[in-house]
């Protein structure tokens, strides 16, 4: 019974003192990332991190995180990482890290080689953020925060998740792009470069008459791994449209002039703009005498975001003609990024292919090779949208109809 | 044996209580002219019906010492010869009257003492219901039984036990609903207590536990008599014990220690939700110590980045681990609610504010413990108090979790479950699965279950606990 007792207290003080042993960390010892960004130069890898050290809490005062940058150089990223403890007083966290930037030059190198350590480690997240520093270096772009988050990772995720408000950007996490990777599809990261701006804020613009704002429109090509050029915004929302990925956004179209009634239903320079509620695209692929024909369906329910034209929206050819108009739109940015695909990078990141390969296996066999130099960019297709306009918004009557009364 | 002679009676019973300041003998002399003597505890009896219906007919119209029994006016009367049930006899409260050439004497039931009224349920309370609870005396508690069961199968059976105390211990059941065995394997228990003094009902139930050992009550408490009462309407077995203003009953589910009373008051639903908000607070209360130590030690990545962040602040400058700092805090809780339940109320509730405002704070922003960690400790604590049945179970193991969560995080944590898990699964209360109706799984069972169904659709007492499974009620 007593060495029994003797025994319990024994490990209950080893306990006590071996808690910190087993695999556990406090809180206070940890260099929490928020945002990431990759380079390389002199073939050595810079790996630059933006880690938040919060400050103890003083009741009463405003508390400000501090944010640190801290850069190392590897040879390989993971590296890189146990290098900057020789620098950084606190091991880094990856856990928590939402965002990674890769420079230029490191994408157009190609990423596969080197971000292998995000997969392969247990602490990174796989739901990171991927994006591409347009012309930039990704450690110029860290740091930049003009929004209202307190550091500038959670100010880039909050841009990328914006995305279903535009569908001019994609956002692209470790995990789809690995999944593309691994079934041999082309996959298509974000970007983000840096836009110098016009400071508005009458306090600081005595010191500083421009701002650095982020911006994350448009979408990085990428041959396998390897970085081959940009789409721009318009050319990302037909990406969008094309993979089927158009969550929300506007379309901004013209109404061509005609009379009903001989009455004019457009003015010529103005605009019409319709919200998407939803939308579904269908991409049916077919064989007809040795040529692949690609059908592009495209059925969109929208809302009449506003009309500048002067149009009846009441009336049901008015209507008509201004689904009809939406409808012309997208097809134009479904050609301009298809052109685009076929005709500049020969690159068939629309997922193209593997319609062909559920649907004639055998011949993708036969052509899988030379697909991408020979057969894509030869694809005939033909873009079918229909719109429907559920809703005219709050007003009946645009107020630009009131102007012609006045004669 | 009783002498003849009151003179050597008395001198005997003078001896045998040692000549104890409280006993009383009175000498008188009788019509019938001869002596009497009667003997009893000052303070024990009702002086006025003493008084009234045994001496004043004594002293004026006994003829002869044959007549006694037609002469005084008491209903519980008995005779005897045995000294030692006089002695039981006076000290329950008997007069013993002895008179001048019987060898037997006689027992008056007079017992009459000052007792506690019966006052509403401090440690049960309810909103809607039935509010009364038991006292300390046992004859005021059956009646209290009684008057909720107004049927002749209802039986109370008596013992004493305690070789100093003598105290006495009743049994109450539903004779044709109780089951016969378990009714038998009790009996048994009892004949195995060997006690010296019994102050309270819990020496009792420490004698005949299944698990003593362990943290689980294997048998119910209470202090409300129209719980005891639907508690044996379901074929339970009540114990009752004189000194004790609470009652047992057996055997006990886990899922009793759930239930309220007010949850059969209330609507069903309303019921059904009461229910679910105290077994969540059951889980808290018993795991959410041990899961905030193992995310903030092992498991970082599970936290949302923002609180992990805000967490991180506070941590910032405490200079103890956090396994430490929790215990601090849980120790520090511990003492609050061990001195605002043993001072005097007024200084109780200072004591608690005093300690829970002004250190608590105070420890926070001297940068001692994280706000955090209080906060976690006294969630934890809140919800202990919404199971008062569940205390001792949830304080030891929760200690016990968050033991096995500081040195293996979570991993640790579903270990320590499981062993609980286990162990709720072995016990038995009197040979009834503890965790009925879930293991083993009985369809009628999980009407009353956490969901309360409506009574209408209550028709079959619990499973295992009745002599059969039956109906509450005829078709």
């Amino acid at each position: 019974m007593i060495k029994k007792a003797i025994s319990i207290i024994i490990l209950t003080l080893m306990l006590m003192v071996c808690t910190s042993c087993a695999g556990s960390r406090e809180l206070n010892e940890l260099g929490i990332i928020t945002a990431t960004a990759l380079d390389i130069e002199n073939e050595k890898i810079i790996l630059t991190n933006e880690v938040v050290i919060p400050p103890a809490t003083e009741p009463g005062n405003p508390i400000e995180d501090k944010v640190v940058y801290v850069q190392s150089t590897g040879d390989t990223i993971f590296e890189a990482y146990r290098n900057a403890t020789l620098e950084f007083d606190r091991k880094l966290y990856t856990a928590h890290n939402m965002v990674v930037v890769f420079g230029e030059e490191f994408a157009k190198r190609g990423i596969g080689d080197y971000i292998v350590d995000f997969l392969n480690d247990s602490e990174p997240r796989e739901a990171l953020y991927m994006l591409v520093a347009k012309g930039d270096k990704g450690y110029n772009l860290l740091g930049i925060n003009a929004g209202v988050a307190s550091t500038s990772g959670d100010y880039l995720i909050g841009l990328i998740e914006n995305f279903k408000y535009t569908s001019k950007t994609r956002s692209v996490t470790l995990y789809e792009y690995f999944k593309y990777f691994y079934k041999n599809k082309t996959p298509l990261l974000g970007v983000v470069q840096k836009v110098e701006k016009i400071e508005t804020n009458k306090k600081k613009v005595k010191d500083i008459p421009s701002k650095t704002v982020l911006n994350v429109m448009g979408g990085a090509v990428f041959r396998r791994d390897k970085l081959e050029g940009y789409y721009t915004a318009d050319e990302m929302i037909g990406f969008n449209f094309m993979t089927n990925k158009v969550k929300g956004g506007l379309i901004v179209f013209e109404v061509p002039d005609g009379k009903i009634d001989n009455k004019l239903i457009a003015t010529k320079g103005k605009f019409t703009t319709m919200e998407i509620i939803s939308s579904r695209t269908k991409k049916d692929i077919e064989i007809v005498d040795g040529q692949i024909h690609l059908n592009i369906n495209v059925r969109l329910k929208g809302t009449l975001g506003e009309e500048t034209e002067g149009l009846r929206v009441t009336e049901l050819d008015v209507k008509n003609s201004i689904q009809k108009a939406c409808s012309k739109r997208i097809e134009k940015y479904i050609e301009t990024v298809m052109n685009k695909a076929q005709k500049e990078f020969q690159i068939d990141n629309l997922d193209i292919k593997n319609l062909v390969y559920i649907k004639y296996p055998e011949v993708w066999n036969e052509i899988s090779d030379d697909w991408d130099k020979e057969i894509f960019p030869d694809i005939i297709y033909t873009v079918k949208v229909e719109t429907n306009m559920v809703r005219t918004g709050l007003t009946n009557i645009p107020p630009n109809l009131e102007k012609g009364r006045e004669k | 044996m009783i002498s003849r002679n009151i003179d050597e009676n008395k001198i005997k019973i003078k001896q045998l209580f040692k000549n104890s300041s409280d006993l009383v003998l009175y000498e008188f002399k009788t019509l019938a002219n001869g002596m009497a003597l009667v003997v009893y505890l000052n303070g024990f009896i009702d002086k006025e019906a003493l008084n009234q219906h045994i001496l004043e007919p004594l002293m004026n119209n006994l003829k002869s010492s044959l007549d006694i029994k037609s002469t005084v006016s008491i209903s519980g009367m008995e005779e005897t010869d045995n000294m030692d049930d006089i002695i039981s006899a006076i000290t329950y409260g008997n007069v013993i009257l002895f008179h001048e050439g019987l060898e037997i004497c006689y027992i008056f039931n007079l017992a009459s003492y000052e007792k506690r009224a019966v006052e509403e349920s401090q440690n049960e309370q309810v909103l809607k219901g039935p509010k009364e609870a038991f006292v300390e005396d046992i004859s005021v508690n059956k009646t209290l039984i009684r008057r909720k069961i107004r049927n002749n199968n209802l039986i109370f059976e008596d013992f004493i036990f305690g070789q100093e105390t003598n105290t006495k211990v009743s049994i109450v059941y539903i004779d044709g609903i109780v089951n016969e065995d378990i009714l038998a394997e009790l009996k048994a228990r009892f004949k195995k207590i060997k006690i010296d003094a019994i102050l309270d009902i819990s020496y009792i139930e420490e004698y005949i536990d299944d698990a003593p050992k362990s943290m689980i009550n294997t048998i119910f408490n209470t202090e409300k008599p129209d719980v005891l009462a639907a508690k044996i309407l379901e074929g339970r077995i009540g114990i009752l014990c004189d000194g004790s203003p609470s009652a047992s009953t057996l055997p006990s589910f886990f899922i009793e220690n759930f239930m309220v009373p007010e949850d059969y008051y209330v609507k069903p639903s309303h019921g059904t939700y009461l229910r679910i908000v105290r077994f969540i607070s059951f889980l808290i209360s018993i795991t959410l110590a041990g899961v905030y130590i193992a995310l903030i030690n092992f498991h970082q990545e599970m936290i949302p980045k923002e609180l992990l962040i805000s967490m991180a602040r506070q941590r910032e400058g405490v200079p103890l681990p956090s396994f430490l700092e929790a215990l601090l805090i849980i120790f520090f809780f511990e003492l609050l609610k061990e001195a605002g339940i043993r001072l005097p109320k007024p200084v109780g509730q200072t004591a608690t504010i005093v300690g829970g405002l002004v250190i608590g704070q105070a420890a926070v922003e001297a940068g001692l413990i994280s706000a955090v960690m209080v906060i976690v400790v006294s969630i934890s604590g809140i919800t202990e108090f919404v199971n008062p049945q569940l205390k001792q179970m949830i304080i030891m193991n929760r200690l016990f979790l968050f033991l096995l969560a500081a040195s293996f995080g979570l991993y640790g944590i579903v270990c320590g479950i499981l062993i609980l898990t286990f162990h709720l699964v072995s016990v038995r209360s009197f040979g009834v699965p503890y965790l009925y109706p879930i293991a083993p799984y009985d369809k009628e069972g999980m009407k009353d279950f956490i969901k309360r169904a409506p009574m209408k659709e209550l028709n079959y007492r619990p499973k295992y606990i009745p002599n059969k499974y039956s109906r509450r009620r005829s078709k």
